[in-house]
């Protein structure tokens, strides 16, 4: 990077070489934590539509709970009035 | 040091300034960019990496926040230089603040440590010189010796004119070296040629 004057000759220059050298690590999870930080904040400044993440959390949940109900069996009802009405038992018609 | 394109940089801020779903995923574009740098800069202004991280957070959120006052986006480093210098001087304020509170209560027991000449090398000697300084003289030389800015770019990020920013850099350099002589430390006009 050019400058204005010369820092290659400036003996702090050469000080400072041992920080300038260094690594820094940063968390692993920082730009995770950073970009949920984002969008929560986006979501409650109204800055755009649903957050990108809730958006992707209702349509897996909606989907969840539609294919979770084309699975579930009739719930049985509760109080049968008699053996007759009893009709959850597929085995009934075979006995 | 090495620097992400400017041209992606500014293409990435009038996309995130266009605000959306389209805006925040341009925005953690940037994130991805910067973050390092940012840290590193924070790491030597602040001392400790947590709080560099922690601040460093907050700067990106604050630049979200105020996206669309970047200006021009290829000098997206240099803004986000002004929030993050910003931010690192009030949480040294506040850190002051409560060290002076925990300082109070050890008054006389402890004396103030000087290490003897020679004892300190490299960088055990210069993270105490910096600690030794006054925050704006640490700031200026950071800025200058370690992100290599030319005067021009640390009297931006400073907001301050260029000749105040020359002067305070001398301030620095002189206050600088004679901690630095003080701890042991050779300087330059010491050193065998």
């Amino acid at each position: 990077m050019a400058t204005e004057d010369p820092l290659d000759t400036d003996w702090i220059h050469g000080v400072f070489e041992v920080l300038r050298e260094e690594l820094v690590a940063i968390s692993a999870d920082f730009g995770d934590r950073v970009k949920r930080e984002v969008d929560l904040v986006a979501a409650s400044q109204t800055i755009r539509p649903p957050s990108a993440i809730a958006l992707l959390t209702s349509v897996t949940v909606e989907t969840a709970n539609f294919a979770g109900s084309l699975l579930q069996r009739p719930t049985p009802r509760t109080a049968p009035t008699g053996p007759d009405d009893d009709d959850s038992d597929p085995n009934k018609d075979d006995a | 040091m090495s620097e992400p394109s400017d041209n992606e940089d500014a293409f990435l801020v009038r996309e995130a300034a266009k605000r959306g779903l389209g805006g925040q995923l341009a925005f953690e574009r940037l994130v991805d960019r910067h973050q390092s740098w940012l840290v590193r800069l924070l790491l030597h202004l602040v001392g400790d990496q947590s709080s560099a991280e922690d601040v460093a957070q907050d700067v990106f959120v604050r630049a979200f926040l105020a996206i669309e006052s970047c200006g021009d986006g290829a000098r997206f480093r240099g803004w986000l230089r002004v929030i993050a210098r910003r931010l690192a001087f009030n949480h040294r304020r506040g850190a002051r603040v409560r060290s002076h509170y925990e300082e109070q209560s050890e008054v006389g027991a402890a004396t103030s440590w000087e290490p003897m000449a020679g004892q300190l090398e490299g960088r055990d000697l210069l993270e105490q010189v910096l600690a030794e300084l006054p925050y704006p003289y640490r700031e200026i030389l950071v800025l200058r010796f370690i992100e290599e800015l030319p005067v021009k770019d640390i009297a931006e990020a400073l907001e301050i004119g260029e000749s105040a920013a020359k002067m305070r850099l001398t301030r620095a350099r002189s206050e600088f070296q004679r901690a630095f002589e003080r701890k042991g430390g050779q300087s330059g006009d010491r050193r065998p040629s």
